[in-house]
């Protein structure tokens, strides 16, 4: 799978890069606009992270090129700039989502392959790991074929850990995931450790091998 | 005081002065000029008199001149010379129900070789009632002059200053956030003139010293997004290395805490010049009651965590003309902050009444009430808040034209009124 990052900050796409090739995403990066337009118009890229403040151009002008092109799908863009209008514009003229800097990695890997999931898996959308079932469509978790009641915001957590699995993901990323774009975030994760712990229970109740490892200090981490 | 009435004052009072002063001078002058002047008729009667003297030959021709000339008395004389006097004295008079006051002159005059007292008086009544109606004449004259002179120098004044007042109207109409300009009328009085170049000057170097800083703030924020974006990546990248010892664990924990503080902080840095700048322009009707209701459910866990109630009651169906994003942002720090500062298992109450918000809390009350809505104003420095919740929410009120007030009686007390004209 191969991804495209546009982002004229070295450290931030060098960042980015790591991450995501812990996936096996095969990751390329365009420094500037002209070196973006130059890949995304030869090569195909499973998913395009487009920062839109660009020096030698505006990213939306790139997005613009690319919804001529018809190569729109799977373009995440992200700003500087968290203007509203930003994201108006850019999901207006076709990108699929939206990430304001700064933003956790693990937020982006989870972006990154709720589109990837879509694209390749179109109408058959699930996630499995031995006995863990993820129906994506359904947004049905089960064990062993037998469904698992979870709340929605178990649910959210589980995809979340999956999306990023075998890397540690922060308290502070889930608890900005969990919150939602509009909600304060205090500094206290005790509705963390409450999910967490339901979701663990109900995972463990319903024979499932606890994938989900408390890394100490840190966060969680989904293992297999 | 206001300018005009202050010189108005000095105007009137040196005008009542000087008409109480100058009325009983100018009678007391008008007066004295009168008696001389009637003096001097008497001895000129006197002349008229001895002149005639010479032509009285016997007492018949005495006796018809007597009769002739009222105003003269004649009588053998007691005493010898006879020096001139002058005196006054009053006689009633019965048909006039009056005392008349007269002017008297006595001398000495020898007719056909004897002595006689010569008295000639005068009437002062018609003289009185002349300088009586000379003073009315004169006094109405000076208040009427007064009244004209007060008239003319208001009417004159507020022209003169007209362009001072507009000036003044302007510049209290003048609001640094909203108009870019300040167009103030010329005046060909000098003066104003300078005025007007001046605060028109003064305006536009504070609307742009305004700017310049407003602008810094929203790009110190934009630049700062990127190097916070770099640094929270390392840290994450940090959390994937292996073997991190607990104490090592601790520390990367710590810094990403105070990283995801400073991206807070930031990011309501740049949301509030957002608000500053109108970047929320379009409004539509929203039911207040739905947004109460949608934020409450975004801060149900939170409200869980403390074993908080939160109640809303709403009787009123009050619709808000705002700018959705503003509204929620309003809603969300207003009960965020409720619920961060309230004990645990307490109660966030919400009412919603017609056009206005409520929501009460419980909680010890503020030392600074004063200054509750201003930036980086905290009650105690182990809040971890960004600082700015409800400076956000003042400025949006601001922006939207609600108005906030905060009461503390026993509990924290918000109320927003919205639809204010």
């Amino acid at each position: 799978m191969k991804i495209l990052i546009i982002e004229d900050e070295q450290e931030l796409a060098k960042s980015m890069k790591q991450y995501l090739r812990q996936e096996s995403y095969v990751v390329e990066v365009a420094y500037t606009a002209r070196e973006a337009l130059e890949k995304v118009l030869m090569h195909e890229y499973d998913c395009i992270l487009l920062d839109i403040t660009l020096p030698d151009g505006n990213g939306l002008s790139i997005l613009e090129k690319l919804k001529t092109e018809n190569k729109l799908d799977g373009v995440i863009i992200v700003s500087a700039r968290n203007s509203l209008d930003d994201k108006i514009k850019g999901l207006n003229l076709g990108a699929d989502d939206y990430l304001a800097k700064p933003y956790h990695l693990s937020e982006m890997g989870a972006r990154i392959s709720a589109i990837i999931r879509r694209k390749r898996f179109e109408g058959n959308n699930a996630i499995a790991f031995h006995e863990l079932t993820i129906d994506l469509i359904g947004n049905v978790v089960s064990v062993n074929k037998l469904p698992v009641e979870l709340t929605r915001k178990e649910y959210d957590l589980l995809l979340f850990l999956v999306s990023n699995k075998n890397r540690v993901v922060s308290k502070n990323a889930i608890a900005e995931h969990i919150s939602g774009d509009v909600a304060e975030v205090f500094d206290n994760f005790d509705f963390i450790y409450a999910h967490m712990k339901n979701l663990k229970k109900k995972l463990a109740e319903a024979g499932c091998v606890d994938y989900i490892k408390t890394v100490y200090g840190l966060g969680y981490k989904f293992e297999v | 005081m206001k300018l005009l009435r202050r010189t108005f004052k000095n105007y009137i009072l040196y005008s009542t002065l000087l008409l109480l002063v100058c009325a009983p001078l100018f009678y007391l002058f008008i007066q004295q000029l009168f008696v001389e002047e009637m003096e001097e008729e008497l001895f000129h009667h006197k002349k008229n008199f001895f002149e005639s003297a010479a032509y009285i030959k016997s007492d018949s021709d005495l006796t018809i001149y007597k009769l002739l000339n009222e105003e003269f008395q004649l009588k053998e004389a007691t005493h010898w010379p006879v020096s001139d006097s002058l005196y006054s004295y009053s006689v009633y008079d019965s048909i006039e129900q009056e005392l008349i006051p007269f002017r008297v002159l006595r001398c000495g005059v020898i007719i056909q070789n004897k002595n006689y007292e010569l008295i000639i008086r005068e009437s002062v009544v018609g003289s009185s009632d002349l300088v009586q109606a000379i003073v009315v004449i004169q006094t109405s004259l000076l208040i009427l002059l007064l009244i004209g002179f007060i008239f003319i120098n208001q009417n004159l004044s507020k022209k003169i200053w007209s362009p001072f007042y507009a000036i003044l109207e302007k510049l209290k109409q003048y609001q640094i956030d909203k108009d870019t300009q300040i167009k103030l009328p010329p005046s060909d009085t000098t003066e104003f003139e300078d005025l007007r170049i001046t605060v028109e000057q003064l305006v536009s170097k504070n609307r742009n010293a305004y700017l310049s800083q407003k602008e810094f703030t929203e790009n110190a924020s934009h630049e700062l997004q990127t190097p916070l974006a770099i640094f929270q990546s390392k840290l994450e990248l940090l959390m994937q290395t292996h073997n991190i010892t607990r104490e090592q664990a601790d520390l990367i924990s710590d810094l990403s805490n105070a990283n995801d503080r400073i991206a807070r902080l930031n990011k309501n840095l740049l949301l509030l010049s957002k608000i500053e700048n109108n970047q929320f322009p379009s409004k539509q009707p929203v039911l207040l009651k739905e947004a109460v209701e949608k934020t409450l459910y975004l801060y149900k866990e939170k409200a869980e965590v403390k074993k908080m109630k939160t109640t809303v009651t709403d009787e009123s169906e009050t619709k808000v003309n705002v700018n959705p994003t503003l509204l929620d942002i309003l809603l969300s720090n207003l009960i965020s902050n409720g619920l961060k500062h309230s004990p645990e298992e307490s109660e966030l109450k919400i009412h919603i009444e017609k056009n206005t918000l409520h929501i009460l809390n419980q909680g010890e009350p503020l030392k600074n009430p004063e200054k509750l809505f201003q930036r980086f104003n905290r009650e105690s420095r182990t809040a971890t808040g960004s600082g700015l919740g409800l400076a956000i929410v003042k400025e949006i009120c601001d922006v939207e034209g609600f108005k906030i007030e905060y009461y503390f009686t026993d509990q924290h007390y918000f109320k927003v009124s919205f639809n204010l004209n």
